[in-house]
């Protein structure tokens, strides 16, 4: 049993307690309140947390981590299948290795869950789970797999198939792409009902099986989109009648109402980088606060390892220099890319029943340049 | 002419901040005191705000990268050790421009050549908005680029047969200056291509070079021992157990961007010795530039956070972002602090910016004229 006294507690989904004690035990947060006695209790290990602040651990719900080892650039990595525009039963879970050091840079500096996924090099990537960043099995890291469909609009799949004179070698093409796939998905699901109604025999194929959980609104997609693309995609999504997730969203300022009228959450980032000419061509991180008044599940991502994930907490405080309230960029990085995995049952704020994932910070982290982590607690356990 | 009145001056030097007015006219800061008067002068109150010099990034490709194009312009791939080339010519005023450095309050860089070659070109201190390098440049002696680190090598294998590791690279820029040397100390006169050589042996020009490991770090030390080379080191992720070496030999270190690909958890960064290091006299610096690629403008913060966090005081972290750097690109009697007879590069926040995150740029003046007000914005004009 573990209990942490007298801390800031920001519990992300129900305000901050100014001053209160969390109780955990069997890796779950047991109690939040003001005074929690344990004199009755034996073996009770106390944190006093005097002066601190506690959140819950961070989370990013983009990312392919264990997927490419960045020591050795070299190397070709294990995050996209790039021999066919259309992977979908890719697992990219299969391809994780929880020995590079990514995973030990995530919850040392506060990130505890992560989404991992594949990458945007094919039209139809594969599929991505959510996971914890500490353990040793990646198997039983693992909190829900699969919790989202990779697909990618724009310039990745063209620059990748393009050269190659394949389709798609053009940003229409990679749409009707997309769309084939999601008509043949269709088909094939609705044969395949019907077959079973009437006791049929019918031969499954898991390049569309793997798109009936999408079909059938269990899982969202995760749709890598910039820009014009976010108008083409509020198309699919309200003609298939899909959950989507808006992935990078770089240009969202212009396209707010496409966005909140269909969208399920929109996943910003990373940013950070040079203005080019690209797709990143106008990062605006204030577009966070807008997205996020509308209504929209809003969650920032470093795509490490694009940036590292200790940058995670850098994003939210770009956001919250920008004019978002820092409750809210405080979201963007716990209880909003849980929800966006379907793990928020299980991470993303401060509650009983929930995983004891929390962070005791000095100072307070968003607010405060020199607000640094004192204690990393994961599944109940001090990691630091 | 203008007189700022009521803000919070923080020069840059270390002082603590103190309240005063600043007269600024024919793009120089003329006085620094309480209740100047000056009826010819336009006066802006700034009650309530905090006045701060410019930040300067010593290490930035942009402005030299050719971003469009995949021919980048930063790096010459035919010949290895080219002093004779010049940032200059690469340079692009609207490609700097376009960066919007200056919104965030960057006001001058360093603009470099790349990290392919062992010597890779002569840098040029430049302002962040303007039309033209006429405008732009900055009077000083920027120092000359090389690159004597591993990474290098593994680049430019497919360009030139020699040299193909870290070692023989320093070798032949080394075999270089002690040739140059002896020439020199026989009295000879030097044959032009020695000359860029004898500025890097009478100190005249420093050599900014690029390391980032441990044992990059220490060879290239070794290797200059016997030569009156200035040296500064550039990227440096490893310079920290040199602290004491580098401060005794007065060698700055411009620490680079550890955002991006992961960079940071490679290498073994110790932040808490390098602010140590900066206590005892150590001349830091940081950049939104990686040895190869340069990230944006919110990066250069990222990393005076990161040092924030680990004990840099906030004045410390203003000299770090400012004065440092100006003496790193040789421009420290121009601009880098507030101070009578310097140009007026200045940032005005709603708050100290590397206190509290919710702290703002205001205002940002460079050389005495507002390039950017937060309220009406004045675009990128900057009539020199």
């Amino acid at each position: 049993m573990l209990l942490i006294k007298n801390a800031e507690i920001h519990t992300v989904t129900d305000g901050i307690l100014e001053r209160g004690d969390i109780l955990v035990s069997d890796g779950k947060i047991q109690e939040v309140k003001e005074q929690i006695d344990v004199s009755d209790l034996q073996d009770v290990e106390i944190i006093d947390a005097e002066g601190c602040c506690v959140l819950p651990g961070f989370i990013d719900c983009h990312t392919h981590i264990g997927l490419q080892n960045r020591a050795n650039p070299m190397l070709l990595g294990d995050i996209t299948e790039i021999t066919d525009p259309v992977t979908p039963d890719e697992q990219v879970i299969d391809g994780v290795d929880i020995s590079l050091k990514e995973f030990s840079n995530a919850w040392k500096n506060g990130v505890t869950s992560v989404g991992i996924l594949p990458g945007s090099a094919n039209v139809i990537n594969g599929l991505g789970f959510a996971a914890k960043t500490y353990g040793d099995n990646i198997y039983d890291m693992c909190m829900k797999n699969p919790v989202g469909f990779k697909v990618a609009f724009g310039e990745n799949p063209k620059g990748l198939y393009g050269p190659k004179f394949m389709r798609p070698t053009s940003r229409m093409g990679v749409i009707t792409v997309m769309e084939e796939y999601l008509y043949d998905a269709k088909a094939y699901m609705d044969a395949k009902e019907a077959a079973l109604e009437k006791g049929e025999e019918f031969k499954e194929n898991p390049e569309y099986e793997a798109a009936i959980p999408v079909l059938k609104r269990e899982i969202p997609i995760r749709l890598h989109c910039t820009h014009n693309d976010m108008a083409t995609a509020a198309d699919i999504t309200k003609e298939y009648g899909i959950r989507t997730v808006i992935e990078h969203a770089w240009g969202a300022d212009h396209y707010l109402n496409e966005l909140a009228d269909v969208m399920e959450g929109v996943v910003y980032g990373p940013i950070g980088g040079k203005r080019t000419f690209f797709e990143s061509r106008r990062t605006d991180v204030s577009t966070v606060a807008e997205l996020d008044r509308r209504g929209l599940t809003v969650a920032v991502t470093t795509d490490s390892p694009i940036l590292s994930l200790n940058s995670l907490i850098n994003m939210a405080e770009e956001a919250v220099r920008q004019g978002t309230p820092i409750d809210r960029a405080e979201r963007m990085i716990t209880i909003n890319p849980a929800k966006i995995l379907g793990v928020e049952d299980r991470v993303g704020s401060i509650e009983p029943g929930k995983d004891a994932d929390l962070v005791i910070w000095k100072h307070v982290p968003l607010r405060d340049m020199d607000a640094r982590i004192c204690h990393v607690i994961g599944g109940g356990k001090v990691l630091l | 002419m203008y007189v700022l009145k009521h803000g919070m001056v923080h020069t840059g030097n270390g002082d603590a901040p103190f309240p005063a007015d600043l007269r600024i006219a024919d793009g120089r800061i003329q006085e620094i005191g309480r209740g100047l008067v000056c009826p010819e002068a336009e006066e802006i109150d700034l009650a309530g705000k905090d006045i701060f010099p410019g930040c300067i990034d010593p290490v930035c490709y942009m402005g030299c990268l050719n971003l469009q194009s995949i021919y980048k312009d930063h790096n010459e791939r035919k010949g290895m050790i080219l002093p004779e080339l010049r940032a200059e010519d690469s340079f692009s005023a609207e490609e700097l421009v376009y960066q919007q450095l200056y919104k965030r309050g960057i006001t001058a860089v360093g603009i470099s050549t790349g990290g392919r070659n062992p010597v890779s070109g002569r840098m040029m201190a430049c302002c962040t908005a303007g039309s033209s390098i006429k405008d732009m440049k900055l009077p000083g002696t920027a120092p000359l680029r090389g690159n004597f680190l591993q990474s290098t090598y593994v680049l430019s294998r497919q360009d030139a047969p020699y040299p193909l590791v870290r070692g023989s690279a320093l070798q032949s820029v080394v075999r270089i200056l002690q040739s140059v040397r002896k020439e020199m100390d026989a009295g000879k006169e030097l044959a032009e291509w020695m000359l860029p050589f004898r500025e890097l042996l009478t100190g005249e020009v420093p050599l900014m070079a690029a390391v980032e490991k441990e044992a990059e770090i220490r060879t290239l030390l070794e290797r200059m021992k016997e030569l009156p080379v200035r040296l500064i080191l550039f990227g440096a992720y490893e310079a920290a157990p040199f602290a004491e070496e580098l401060i005794e030999k007065q060698i700055p270190v411009v620490l680079g961007d550890m955002a991006s690909g992961s960079g940071k958890m490679y290498r073994k960064v110790e932040l808490e010795k390098l602010v140590d290091g900066v206590k005892k006299g150590l001349v830091l610096a940081v950049s939104a530039a990686g040895i190869q690629e340069n990230a944006g403008r919110d990066t250069f913060f990222w990393n005076l956070a990161e040092l924030r966090k680990n004990g840099l005081s906030e004045e410390e972290a203003v000299t770090v972002a400012a004065k440092n750097p100006a003496k790193i690109l040789g421009i420290e009697k121009e601009t880098g602090t507030l101070e009578i007879g310097k140009r007026a590069d200045l940032t005005v926040f709603t708050g100290h910016p590397f206190v509290n995150r919710t702290a703002v740029p205001e205002a940002v003046w460079i050389q005495g004229k507002p390039v950017w007000l937060r309220e009406k914005r004045c675009g990128r004009g900057l009539a020199v």
